[in-house]
């Protein structure tokens, strides 16, 4: 069996965050309806396209959900969601603050209709506290949590995830929530409100910079690739094939083979570097040393004179040339699948390796209500009411 | 109050920042974290990681928190015993080592299934444990840039840069748990425990957003692009008298409101930038600049001050020093403090999954090194004199590391 096999849950969420979360969920088994309003969700208008002008994004992040589209706005709409609340274990949300209690179905009334059902909300700021009604950005969201400003040069202004990673991991945080959740109603058959903001998350995740101030008390810069005040060597050097390396060590005892694929082996009981706290006191001294040893260094045969000597250490791969790293093929982090909406599709594979019961891809994105109509017949709805509501444009079915 | 997690326990050889970070959340919830120290090298080295002072380590200090210490040389006959009774009585194996460590130590998962059948064994590490990669240990910065997202992120024209926090090993620990509780969930239904294998790599991998399937799809290259999106104009962050501000307006109507409180209303109709995609298009070279010309003589509380009200995404970019002591945080209590065993009163990140009946701060500090050594081996059955023979030859470590 998959891990969330016979959990059922109602995805609001749309664009990144919350898609990504529920599809953590899905891979893992879980049977996620996914509500789009009629015409479908944002993130089908996100580029890149296909052909046919189906979105690359929407399909990315939907995979191994059903898709029904129903106009919350109309009573017949809310309807269906009220009966669809019966029956699932979690109800997922990323809308605009208080959006869902004015639509009708707020946390309030899921509880009514199901007391023990899981609840979880995603927001830039959270549910609570001067600034949960403000709507946030992933940008603005890395700006006010001190992300930006520990991003990046010093020399440089402040900079962003160049992955938008303030959305994905906040949604992968509710997906841990969800699992917790889950743990909890199978123990004790109690539901959990959820409540994950951005804020707190992307704040929480500046844990060593946090920590520094926390205990000197002393502001801080960011600092480039390197970790400076923790940990050297930690930083990337451009090599003589004007290629970047990145090199790191992660604890005290690789020093010496550090040293030994440096084939410099004095450095090893060198006054200045043998041991962390040395090297942190004399980073920059370090720094230029190892700028201009790197200088004159190929890439691919320093690469290879670390790894020898189990040393981390990589050049900078592009996300395409990612997918052909031998390491990412070995894992299966590259799939293909039929996506009903794109055709045969490639995106990443599924990262949590389980021996017996591993990840799976059942089906691709769904079409705009491509599950409206069995859906709706589950929960009890006529072929003539159902007919009716699609006439009326309370559902949608494809075409 | 019972925490979710409460009667899991969790044998738990991770250190550093690979796994130990899932474990904390696993301790936040009240499982029952027992760190499994190496006697022989002074233990998890994150007890002399900075930022630390000569009372220890702040950063192990946070990593840790709720989870005890037992401290046993598991390159020995003797402690690979000691381990192995305590592998009977745990749920959850954890460890962030390359692959064939603990097999070497005859601790892998087949030896432990002879002891408990249905273990789980959970890793979490920088490659994984197959494939060519998989005896290298990684690191966030190497796996960052073996993933691609080190390449997408920077300045135009800069060189590719890291993130602020350690991000593809948060995202591998956050995989760690997910398939911790999961691996947990299925042994429930089934009596089977299994072997999850999570990789920082394969975790990063699946959050570069659009940008794989954009290349894979339309043979786009992408750039690098600071602070601006592919998505949405204007979406950028602009020096302000007294620092930067990051600001983004989507929608049409945001953008008619953007112009009537900035004083050029003269340009929300106008057809450069009357549409998200127009002002894409007139961006860069026209678009910034105005906006550019505007903010650089406002302060950043003047920004926020016309912008807030009209629930436009706009902020401040605050150093640490200032997000610590702004008022969303706190009243979200993401700033906690714990009397820390070593260093006293010290502050940290709060715990950021917030759900209803459940505290919202850690049950207790980190463990000095072998502390609960003693508690533990007596609850697995041993005696005090075993306990002081197993300390006198050296197998095991008590309290402060004490012999």
């Amino acid at each position: 069996m998959l891990p969330l096999q016979g959990i059922t849950i109602l995805d609001f969420t749309q664009a990144y965050n919350g898609p990504y979360c529920t599809m953590i969920l899905a891979d893992l088994g879980a049977r996620v309806i996914k509500v789009e309003r009629p015409g479908g969700e944002q993130s089908r208008f996100w580029e890149p396209y296909t052909e046919d002008d189906e979105s690359g994004y929407f399909a990315l992040l939907n995979r191994n959900k059903e898709g029904i589209a129903v106009d919350l706005g109309e009573p017949e709409g809310k309807e269906i969601i009220k009966k669809l609340y019966a029956k699932v274990d979690v109800i997922v949300e990323n809308f605009k603050f208080g959006t869902i209690d004015k639509l009708g179905l707020g946390y309030d009334v899921a509880k009514e209709i199901n007391p023990n059902v899981i609840f979880a909300s995603s927001s830039g700021y959270g549910q609570s506290g001067p600034l949960a009604t403000n709507t946030a950005y992933d940008n603005v969201i890395e700006s006010m949590c001190g992300y930006m400003d520990m991003t990046g040069f010093p020399e440089l202004p402040p900079l962003r995830s160049g992955a938008s990673v303030g959305d994905s991991y906040t949604g992968i945080t509710i997906a841990t929530g969800i699992m917790l959740a889950l743990y909890h109603k199978k123990k004790t058959g109690e539901g959990k409100r959820i409540d994950v903001a951005m804020l707190d998350t992307m704040f929480a995740s500046l844990e060593d910079s946090i920590m520094t101030y926390s205990l000197t008390g002393k502001p801080l810069h960011r600092s480039g690739n390197a970790k400076s005040a923790e940990i050297v060597p930690y930083d990337s050097y451009m090599c003589k094939d004007n290629k970047m390396i990145t090199v790191t060590i992660t604890r005290d005892e690789m020093w010496p083979d550090f040293c030994e694929a440096l084939d410099m082996p004095e450095l090893i009981e060198d006054p200045l570097y043998a041991t962390n706290d040395l090297r942190v006191r004399n980073f920059d001294r370090f720094t230029r040393m190892m700028q201009d040893y790197m200088a004159k260094q190929e890439l691919n045969e320093m690469v290879e004179r670390f790894q020898k000597h189990n040393i981390p250490a990589s050049g900078v791969y592009r996300p395409i040339d990612a997918a052909e790293h031998p390491q990412m093929l070995a894992r299966d982090m590259i799939i293909t699948y039929h996506d009903d909406n794109i055709g045969e599709f490639t995106t990443f594979g599924m990262p949590i390796k389980f021996s017996k019961t591993p990840e799976q891809i059942r089906k691709g994105s769904p079409k705009i209500g491509g599950d409206t109509v069995s859906v709706m017949k589950e929960i009890g709805y006529d072929c003539d009411t159902i007919d009716k509501y699609i006439e009326e444009e309370i559902v949608e079915v494809p075409e | 109050m019972a925490r979710i997690l409460e009667g899991i326990k969790i044998l738990d050889f991770t250190e550093g920042h690979m796994g130990s970070y899932g474990t904390m959340i696993l301790a936040d919830f009240g499982a029952e974290v027992i760190k499994v120290e190496d006697a022989a090298s002074g233990g998890d080295m994150m007890r002399s990681r900075a930022p630390k002072n000569e009372k220890g380590s702040a950063y192990h200090a946070y990593l840790n928190r709720g989870k005890k210490s037992v401290c046993v040389d598991r390159h020995t006959e003797e402690g690979r015993k000691v381990i192995l009774d305590l592998i009977a009585g745990a749920d959850v194996v954890c460890d962030c080592f390359p692959v064939g460590e603990l097999e070497s130590c005859g601790l892998g998962y087949e030896d432990a299934c002879r002891v408990k059948p249905d273990i789980i064994y959970a890793s979490h590490t920088g490659f994984g444990k197959t494939g060519p990669l998989s005896n290298t240990s990684g690191s966030n910065l190497t796996v960052e840039a073996v993933t691609g997202l080190l390449d997408v992120t920077g300045h135009e024209g800069s060189i590719p840069t890291t993130h602020g926090s350690r991000i593809a090993n948060q995202f591998g620990n956050l995989f760690f748990v997910i398939g911790i509780i999961g691996a947990v969930m299925v042994r429930d239904e089934t009596g089977e425990g299994q072997v999850v294998d999570v990789a920082s790599s394969d975790s990063m991998f699946t959050a570069l957003e659009d940008i794989l399937i954009d290349e894979l799809m339309t043979g786009t290259i992408y750039v690098r692009e600071g602070n601006g999106s592919r998505a949405i104009a204007p979406y950028d962050t602009f020096e302000v008298k007294d620092g930067y501000v990051s600001t983004a307006v989507s929608t049409n109507a945001q953008w008619r409101k953007f112009c009537d409180v900035m004083g050029f209303p003269e340009y929300a109709d106008d057809p450069r930038f009357n549409s998200n995609d127009n002002r894409g298009e007139n961006y860069h070279g026209v678009l910034f600049h105005i906006i550019n010309d505007k903010f650089k003589d406002m302060t950043r509380a003047e920004i926020e001050s016309l912008l807030r009200p009209l629930n436009i995404p706009s902020g401040p970019t605050l150093t640490v020093e200032e997000a610590i002591h702004s008022e969303q945080i706190n009243h979200r209590n993401m700033v906690i403090e714990l009397e820390d065993k070593a260093l006293g009163k010290l502050k940290m990140p709060g715990m950021n999954i917030k759900m209803s009946d459940e505290p919202d701060t850690p049950s207790a500090s980190a463990p000095l090194l072998g502390e609960d050594t003693v508690d533990i081996l007596t609850f697995a059955g041993y005696s005090a004199e075993e306990i002081d023979l197993l300390k006198a030859k050296g197998i095991v470590k008590c309290a402060g590391g004490e012999q």
